[in-house]
């Protein structure tokens, strides 16, 4: 026998023991949404094992299914060896299977050290709040977190509380470890270091699942990846060392991808939105903005670079009128902004909220609905006062298919959707009818690079259009390829905006990190 | 008017109880995420029950068990329909409520009207000693010192243990809890039966101690009351303590006005403590804190597959 089939050999019939994962010909709906659609993946322990696939392609809702939070419709799932098809969660839990979640399963109000009692008191045998302490410091130690016990987990940074969630998993003594996107919300910095634990995690005994769709992510950590495209497995479970990245974005993504990258479209002379000196106060969790002064032009793309927190929502909330500022004036077209959001949004803002359910959708109203909503709260474009659900359904099917709006129809609720398609759903919705002042916050946040793309074109061609684009980004590569001119925020206050020709990577690096 | 004060002091404590009572179970339901409007219904099933078990010749013992058995039934009847079935926690707790009043008058129809011996004081002679009024004040039955009891020690089980751990994390986030390995459904209808049994320990408490007799529409209002003082209590049975002394007060000064012969409007003086509600209701909101003390998945059903 050759080596090569030895190798060939191996590779099929691997011995089972060395088999944390075995999932086969899974299948998944919800209503009438097919989520999966005869998904395979097989999972060994010591590696850390890349999902990779595009937002909708079924990779957490497969990984939701090994971890008990939905039922399999069909196809077999196994658990080193053993048939499981787990009913809840805690059974999941108790198979040594944790899952950190990318919108993080922590109960807000709780200090940590009662979210860790909650999930691990018991399974851990902690007789007393001592004894989970001394637990939580220990691994916390081990794996060089500080966090603070007693700290309630709804005040933490995203950081910190995706490291609860961590500590969480392994005191629960989790073995196969699924980490839904873990580097989507972290800052550079912080993400390397998240797969850096992944990695020793790994490396522990451990099996790792990583969902993500940075094809970064997979070269720098993962043994093996496979990917995933609309519910089915394409590619299963090859060594990451030999795929290149353009074989996994083709296998992703099934077809070219075209990514428009910046226009030189240059600011014109009118003066579209003013801040002058605005400031706000800072309640609980918020930064007070501290005297922003900035000046958007017509048809220029600006950038509002900076971490996260650092008062990138509260900015965006106090140009749409959400925020009132204790101090300083907002103009819009040279005129002083009403109070009111609608009349803003008459005077032609629109706006795309980072938080896409919370501030963008209505998650519980279909895509017709939600399209809709605006066109009927201002006088233009459309003045109605009667609504018929054709009416809504043939703007709606008209939306869908320009915006390339993929997993529902008009009447599938907003909340079904990914969340990019959930973005270009916003994006129909804001783009429509005519607008001068356009405010983002992270428009790709959490996106495919596809649907990343199409956001980013649809902000380009509308600058091009002569709308002024104030983008609001936590991701400097995105800021540095659309911008024409480029500001850091940082502790609440904005730097001065300069050209993007007359800086580069490594100044606004320094200013984000030291503020101006 | 040191008879007066006397006289309203020492029945402050009987008309706080029920309130007290009431407002604890409600929290118990509330801190797990249900909102239990069904309470006026539910206490109402409590006093009938614990008079027609009176009136046929069981012992006081009896008579509140049966109070508490008649509310956890039509509670269970309340837990089926909004955490299994899952329905709207506003519209089952409403039917709850104009349900178990109904019922209650149905039941009571034939026992209403007569009087019954009352749940006394426990030891009236301990107290010989002390000054006039703080003898009247701490000279109760025993269900009156249940009362003062029960919120102590239900704060001590949500605060300090595993299981209160487990309930409260239930109320502000059910997914994350579930993800915890927390059993919601289980969790939720254990607090929902718990605070049913002791919304009929306050039902008991109305007929047996308070009025000594059935009469139909006797709860009148205090079951909506209690779900105003979760509210004001901020969902802490601690606060509730004085929060119901507050409307015990109240509620004790009325039939001292009515017999001391002032000339008021006898209904203007019954709807001091829908009065005082409402100063109360509008006070918590004055005073409102940045930081709702409100369970943050209250009254929202829970679904593992639902994407929210």
């Amino acid at each position: 026998m050759s080596a090569a089939a030895e190798a060939r050999r191996a590779e099929t019939a691997r011995p089972a023991s060395t088999i944390a994962v075995r999932m086969a010909g899974v299948r998944k709906a919800f209503g009438e949404r097919i989520a999966l659609d005869g998904a395979d993946l097989t999972v060994v322990w010591g590696e850390v094992h890349a999902l990779l696939g595009e937002n909708g392609a079924g990779k957490s809702s497969l990984m939701n299914i090994l971890a008990g939070f939905y039922g399999a419709d069909d196809g077999v799932v196994e658990v080193a060896g053993q048939p499981a098809a787990f009913a809840e969660p805690r059974a999941a839990s108790a198979a040594g299977i944790g899952m950190i979640h990318q919108h993080f399963k922590l109960v807000g109000p709780l200090t940590v050290l009662e979210n860790l009692r909650l999930a691990c008191g018991p399974r851990a045998g902690w007789r007393s709040r001592d004894a989970a302490l001394v637990a939580m410091a220990g691994m916390a130690k081990d794996l060089g977190f500080t966090i603070k016990p007693d700290a309630r987990v709804d005040q933490l940074s995203v950081s910190e509380q995706q490291k609860v969630e961590i500590l969480k998993v392994l005191l629960g003594g989790a073995r196969i470890l699924i980490m839904d996107e873990p580097t989507a919300v972290l800052a550079e910095s912080e993400a390397a270091a998240m797969l850096q634990l992944a990695r020793r995690l790994a490396d522990d005994g451990r099996a790792v699942i990583l969902i993500t769709h940075k094809l970064r992510d997979v070269s720098a950590t993962a043994d093996r990846v496979t990917v995933m495209r609309a519910g089915r497995t394409v590619i299963a479970g090859a060594p990451a060392r030999d795929v290149t990245s353009a074989e996994l974005a083709r296998a992703m993504v099934g077809g070219e991808t075209d990514i428009l990258r910046r226009g030189t479209a240059g600011p014109g002379e009118t003066v579209a939105l003013e801040l002058r000196a605005l400031s706000t106060a800072g309640a609980e969790h918020d930064v007070p903005l501290r005297e922003i002064s900035l000046t958007l032009h017509s048809g220029e793309i600006l950038g509002i670079a900076g971490l996260g927190g650092n008062g990138q929502s509260e900015l965006l909330e106090a140009i749409i009128g959400l925020r009132t500022p204790t101090h300083g004036d907002i103009l819009l077209h040279g005129e002083p902004a009403s109070a009111f959001p609608a009349a803003r949004r008459e005077h032609g803002l629109r706006f795309v909220p980072a938080d896409r359910f919370r501030l963008g959708l209505f998650g519980s109203l279909t895509l017709a609905e939600n399209l809709a909503v605006p066109a009927l709260s201002g006088r233009q474009p459309e003045r109605r006062y009667w609504v018929t659900r054709a009416w809504m359904r043939g703007r709606a099917r008209r939306s869908i298919s320009d915006y390339e709006i993929a997993g529902g129809t008009a009447d599938t609720q907003a909340r079904l959707l990914s969340g990019g398609n959930a973005q270009k759903l916003i994006l129909a919705r804001e783009f429509e009818g005519a607008f001068s002042v356009l405010v983002v916050h992270s428009p790709a946040r959490g996106l495919d690079v596809r649907a990343a793309a199409a956001v980013q074109n649809r902000l380009l061609a509308a600058a091009a259009r002569g709308v002024g684009v104030l983008m609001i980004s936590e991701d400097l590569d995105e800021v540095l390829a659309l911008s024409s001119r480029v500001a850091v925020l940082s502790h609440g206050r904005l730097s001065a905006a300069v050209a993007i020709e007359q800086t580069d990577r490594a100044e606004l690096g320094r200013l984000i990190l030291e503020g101006a | 008017m040191n008879g007066f004060l006397a006289d309203w002091a020492g029945a402050v404590p009987v008309f706080a109880a029920p309130f007290l009572l009431a407002t604890t179970g409600l929290i118990i339901n509330e801190r797990a995420g249900v909102m239990n409007l069904g309470a006026e219904g539910i206490m109402a099933m409590g006093a009938v029950s614990a008079v027609i078990a009176m009136l046929s010749g069981s012992g006081l013992v009896a008579a509140i068990l049966c109070a508490c058995a008649a509310a956890v039934a039509i509670t269970l009847l309340f837990a089926l329909l909004a955490v299994v079935l899952r329905l709207e926690q506003v519209l089952s707790g409403l039917v709850i409520f104009a349900f178990g009043v109904g019922l209650s008058g149905v039941l009571g129809d034939s026992y209403a009207n007569q009087p019954i011996k009352a749940l006394g004081p426990v030891a009236p002679r301990i107290f010989a000693g002390l000054p006039h009024w703080l003898g009247r004040i701490l000279d109760q039955d025993p269900l009156t010192y249940f009362a003062f009891v029960l919120p102590v020690l239900v704060w001590w089980v949500l605060e300090r243990t595993e299981l209160g751990l487990r309930l409260r994390a239930v109320g502000e986030d059910a997914p994350a809890a579930d993800a915890a390995g927390v059993n919601v459904m289980r969790m939720r209808i254990g607090a929902v039966l718990s605070g049913g049994l002791v919304l009929g320990l306050a039902g008991a408490h109305l007929s047996l101690v308070g009025s000594q007799v059935w009469v139909n529409g006797m709860v009148s209002g205090r079951g909506w009351i209690a779900v105003a003082l979760v509210t004001f209590s901020r969902w802490n049975t601690l606060r509730a303590i004085g929060a119901a002394l507050l409307f015990g007060a109240v509620q004790a000064v009325i039939p001292l006005i009515l017999s001391s012969g002032l000339n008021v409007p006898i209904y203007l003086i019954q709807m001091l403590p829908y009065v005082a509600t409402i100063v109360v209701l509008g006070a918590s909101g004055i005073g409102r804190t940045s930081l709702s003390a409100q369970p943050e998945d209250l009254a929202r059903p829970f679904l593992r597959e639902e994407r929210r």
